[in-house]
């Protein structure tokens, strides 16, 4: 089924079953991320470094950075900005930045990080206010914690936030809740969430758009 | 006149396809100046035995095996004996391999090297290329089951290392956890 090499019955058969069997679900789903994942590894448009005879060479070197350097943010929780964003932030250099649109990235379960960057977002919005300033506060790993009924610490901050801020956003990520769903933890998100198929990428999209990138 | 119109448009799709073939090179090789150089000698080929082309609606998958067909003539130089299940993983354990391990694209190239080379070409040809079971047994000259056994054996391996991948906090937290 995933690789569409079965006849229109045994599809038909299939999905009612996939209703009931959420293991057969669950393998699906996983080969649907294994394609996923090898489409961005290997992008039609990557190009080796001094190809003979290739164009954009230079396009998939500065992909892969903006790759590397997203997913070593994810993995490791690296941080280039500590202070301002606008002004530390990272962001594309090849692509016209709008320094009013700024995501900041959550990728553990701490509940100081959890404050610290609400605290950042209200910083944000209120110091670049007439700037338009938009805000995603993007989660994924330890990060969804955040966002997630059980286990966040500040549900009611959150929602007084977004009730202040109508450009303040929060962004959990699909396949780290998919994997929490798989090991039975509650995933109910506070109302004010929305769901991004994959937190990597959302960031990398919005990057394209000229986004700054805060890891927190 | 007729044969140098042939010519034009079938250069032209040779041109269209450089990217795919290049993209094939680099996840069965893992070396970008490799698979630049079986990409050129893959074209250079094809283009030689253009005459050869049955149906132009096939141009893909005829380019994929003369593709496969390279490859396996470099191996063979480099490794006259070796058989292909049996051409080692690519190691990466140093410490600035470690680093790399960090990157997500990195990780998941790192995950396919780590396949035999049988499957690694198999999942590679179904996974990014959309090729149909058929056409892999075609162009790799090998029975459909085979085809069909390596690549299940290919998502087996990858799922155990990049289900891992995204979780290394999760990974270390307990399941339960007290929740009021």
């Amino acid at each position: 089924m995933a690789d569409d090499e079965i006849t229109v019955a045994e599809r038909e058969e299939l999905l009612g079953r996939l209703e009931s069997d959420p293991a057969l679900a669950a393998e699906l789903c996983d080969i649907r991320r294994i394609k996923d994942l090898l489409n961005y590894a290997y992008p039609l448009d990557g190009e080796p470094a001094g190809s003979r005879g290739f164009g954009g060479g230079v396009g998939f070197v500065r992909a892969a950075g903006v790759a590397a350097l997203v997913a070593a943010a994810f993995v490791g929780g690296w941080s280039l900005a500590r202070q301002d964003p606008f002004a530390e932030g990272f962001r594309l250099a090849s692509v016209k930045s709008d320094p009013s649109r700024v995501l900041l990235y959550l990728g553990e379960s701490d509940p100081a990080k959890f404050r610290a960057t609400l605290e950042k977002a209200r910083l944000l919005l209120e110091r670049y206010r007439n700037q338009g300033t938009e805000v995603y506060v993007v989660t994924s790993a330890g990060g969804v914690d955040l966002l997630r009924k059980a286990t966040s610490p500040v549900a009611g901050e959150i929602r007084a936030l977004k009730e202040r801020y109508a450009s303040l956003h929060f962004v959990a990520c699909n396949n780290t809740l998919f994997n929490l769903r798989k090991k039975g933890q509650p995933v109910k998100l506070v109302e004010e969430a929305e769901v991004a198929p994959s937190a990597v990428g959302f960031v990398v999209e919005r990057l394209r758009k000229g986004w700054t990138y805060v890891a927190i | 006149m007729i044969d140098f119109c042939i010519s034009l448009t079938l250069k032209r799709r040779f041109r269209e396809q450089r990217k795919r073939l290049f993209r094939m090179a680099l996840a069965w090789t893992g070396d970008s100046m490799l698979a630049d150089d079986l990409t050129q000698e893959c074209l250079a080929r094809a283009w030689e035995k253009r005459h050869h082309l049955q149906e132009a609606a096939k141009l893909e998958a005829w380019l994929f095996r003369i593709l496969h067909n390279c490859w396996m003539e470099h191996l063979r130089r480099s490794r006259p004996t070796t058989g292909l299940d049996e051409v080692p993983p690519a190691e990466e354990d140093g410490p600035d391999q470690r680093l790399e391990r960090l990157q997500l694209a990195q990780r998941v190239r790192g995950a396919v090297a780590r396949l035999p080379l049988g499957q690694r070409e198999v999942i590679t040809l179904v996974d990014l290329e959309g090729c149909r079971y058929a056409e892999v047994a075609e162009i790799l000259e090998i029975p459909l089951g085979t085809v069909m056994s390596r690549l299940s054996r290919a998502r087996r391996a990858l799922k155990a290392e990049l289900l891992h991948l995204r979780l290394p906090e999760e990974e270390r937290r307990p399941l339960l956890r007290r929740v009021k």
